[in-house]
């Protein structure tokens, strides 16, 4: 067929559908009327197949798709349960929740009383983790809340020495400081840990690192370590926010404890470069953070110093101050309930330790005051890591002076800083936030 | 979005009125467009419900239509009523009086004998897969050639032009055929 005719072909099924008869189209193309006219018969044929087939029917549609629905509905992926509740509702479940804590609190029994005595590897010790969980879910107060995150860690560290006690062997993990390496006994946490061949260390672990410590014990007792990691990010920006939870450095929400390692003068609107670990749940926990000692990077209307002998900047050590930890003395353990002294009530910095002198106060930053219930709580921020800065000081008691002395000497690098203490980062590191129900 | 996404995307969760709907809807064109094929009333029944069991896996395994439901429910029937051509190209199980019977028109309305359908049939089946269907789709479905185009991602030039060469080579084979 050459195109030609393909060309009038086209042009006569086109009128034929729309209406042109066939007599009518042969009388146009005379030349190829014979071969149009068996084309022509073979549309026609296809035309009337295709009514015939139009007016035949299933036979039996419906259960066809009976058949189809129930294969459907076999195939059906699994609903994932959503749970959609309005605000009254939700309320009504955080209520229910709440009367649930108390009764079974009131009853001190059950299995909730049995799971509190349970260990890792224990059936019952994941009802004991679930309950604490929802226990810190319920307590807004921050006290409150690290308070009780501090009972919870003593407790990680109880059921370590536990397991070691009762020769039990079972995973284990926990988070902390490693105190010492020799050979291939660390210690972390207080708690001397095998690192063997198998050992997957990730990162360069040092001395005084936080690592994350993944285990099991042995029927000796002895922990060995089956991951340590002290892995971290590096990251650069400009500090935007120091608050006793968090610093705000180039957009990123860092946390800092007493064990991050700060170089430089610490100040708002001063350029950083940090070394942090990220968490799966995106928390960054500060390593090490370098101030650049520039003071023309700090942040237009950022004073350097102010005259006002007001609360540090620096965040403030909270009513909870020592890391549940086996190293020392156990007497070192947290009073999470001490008294305050009425000096310490409003001093926030550390003076009544007498193994260290007084060191010289910082000047304050008024943009960043502590939060008031901060500021009134009681401070035990005993460590030495959380001395001041003396980096912006006056001697202690110095009446406050206005800004930029005459003669500015460069005062002594400081090394630490008041920070958050430890309790309440490895809370917010085991517990990471925002912690949902 | 539109009402036929908002039934796929609800077809692709497995709901049961969305499938229902989409069987009440298609289930009868499928079958129409295998009988035309192969010209027997159970072979095209079996030939539509593996379209609909393909078409389940296809929204379970996440291969399934994409954007358009129905050019991808007669894309998959082109494809089961070849595979069952190449099964049973050996040994036809048709008989002509199965195809005649089968119908349940009067016979003032049949408009072809049964010899004639078959001999047309026959013919048929020796296009090519895809003159066979543009054939099925612009006789048995009365698809315009616009929505045949789309559906089967070709020009409508080209959809003129497979149809044209189809009939031509019909009426050629039916030529033969009578000598």
């Amino acid at each position: 067929m050459n195109d030609e005719h393909l060309a009038i072909l086209i042009e006569c099924l086109e009128a034929l559908e729309a209406g042109v008869s066939a007599e009518e189209l042969l009388a146009r193309f005379p030349a190829e009327a014979a071969q149009l006219a068996l084309e022509l018969r073979m549309a026609a044929r296809l035309t009337a197949w295709g009514d015939e087939t139009q007016r035949a029917t299933p036979s039996a549609p419906g259960q066809a798709r009976a058949a189809f629905l129930a294969t459907a509905a076999s195939m059906a992926p699994a609903a994932k349960p959503q749970l959609r509740l309005s605000w009254f509702l939700r309320s009504r479940l955080v209520l229910s929740l709440i009367a649930l804590v108390v009764m079974l609190a009131a009853i001190g029994g059950g299995v909730l009383g049995a799971s509190a005595a349970s260990l890792p590897g224990d059936p019952l010790y994941a009802v004991k983790r679930s309950f604490e969980n929802m226990q810190l879910s319920l307590v807004r107060d921050p006290v409150r809340r690290v308070n009780l995150e501090e009972t919870f860690l003593n407790r990680r560290v109880q059921e370590i020495q536990a397991l070691q006690s009762a020769r039990r062997v079972t995973t284990v993990e926990f988070i902390g400081l490693v105190n010492a390496m020799e050979g291939e006994m660390w210690k972390i946490n207080g708690f001397t840990v095998q690192v063997i061949s198998a050992t997957l260390v990730e990162g360069s672990p040092q001395v005084g690192d936080l690592v994350e410590v993944s285990g099991h014990t042995r029927t000796d007792g002895q922990i060995v370590a089956d991951r340590i990691d002290s892995e971290g990010i590096d990251f650069a920006g400009v500090v935007e926010e120091m608050s006793v939870q968090a610093w705000v450095i180039g957009g990123k929400r860092v946390i800092v404890t007493p064990d991050t390692r700060i170089t430089g003068t610490a100040r708002v609107g001063a350029r950083v470069e940090v070394h942090a670990r990220v968490f799966p749940d995106g928390t960054r926990l500060a390593l090490k953070i370098e101030f650049e000692d520039d003071s023309d990077l700090l942040l237009p209307g950022q004073p350097k110093a102010t005259p006002n002998p007001g609360p540090t900047a620096r965040p403030v050590a909270t009513p909870t101050a020592t890391l549940p930890s086996r190293q020392g003395d156990p007497a070192q353990k947290p009073e999470a309930t001490r008294t305050p002294e009425p000096d310490e009530t409003r001093e926030p910095t550390r003076a009544s330790d007498p193994t260290h002198p007084p060191e010289p106060t910082r000047a304050p930053e008024p943009t960043h005051a502590p939060e008031p219930s901060k500021a009134t709580e009681p401070t035990r921020a005993t460590a030495p890591t959380s001395a001041p800065d003396p980096s912006r000081t006056r001697e202690p008691d110095h009446t406050p002076e206005p800004a930029h002395p005459p003669e500015p000497t460069k005062p002594p690098e400081p090394t630490e800083l008041p920070r958050p203490t430890e309790t309440q980062a490895l809370k917010q590191m085991e517990t990471p936030f925002p912690r949902k129900m | 979005m539109s009402d036929k996404h908002k039934l796929l995307a609800q077809a692709r969760r497995f709901d049961q009125d969305a499938l229902s709907q989409i069987h009440d809807q298609y289930y009868a064109p499928i079958f129409r467009y295998a009988l035309y094929r192969t010209g027997d009333r159970e072979t095209a029944e079996d030939i539509a419900s593996e379209v609909f069991a393909r078409l389940l896996q296809g929204l379970r395994s996440g291969a399934g239509p994409k954007t358009t439901l129905v050019g991808w429910l007669f894309g998959v029937a082109a494809r089961v009523v070849s595979d069952h051509f190449r099964q049973t190209f050996r040994s036809p199980t048709v008989e002509l009086d199965d195809v005649l019977t089968d119908y349940d028109d009067t016979p003032s309305t049949l408009t072809l004998a049964a010899l004639e359908r078959e001999e047309l049939r026959q013919a048929v089946l020796s296009l090519t897969e895809e003159q066979q269907h543009v054939i099925a789709l612009r006789f048995g479905q009365e698809m315009p050639i616009q929505e045949v185009a789309r559906m089967m991602g070709k020009t409508e030039g080209a959809i003129k032009q497979l149809q044209a060469r189809a009939i031509a080579a019909l009426a050629r084979q039916i030529k033969r055929d009578k000598r």
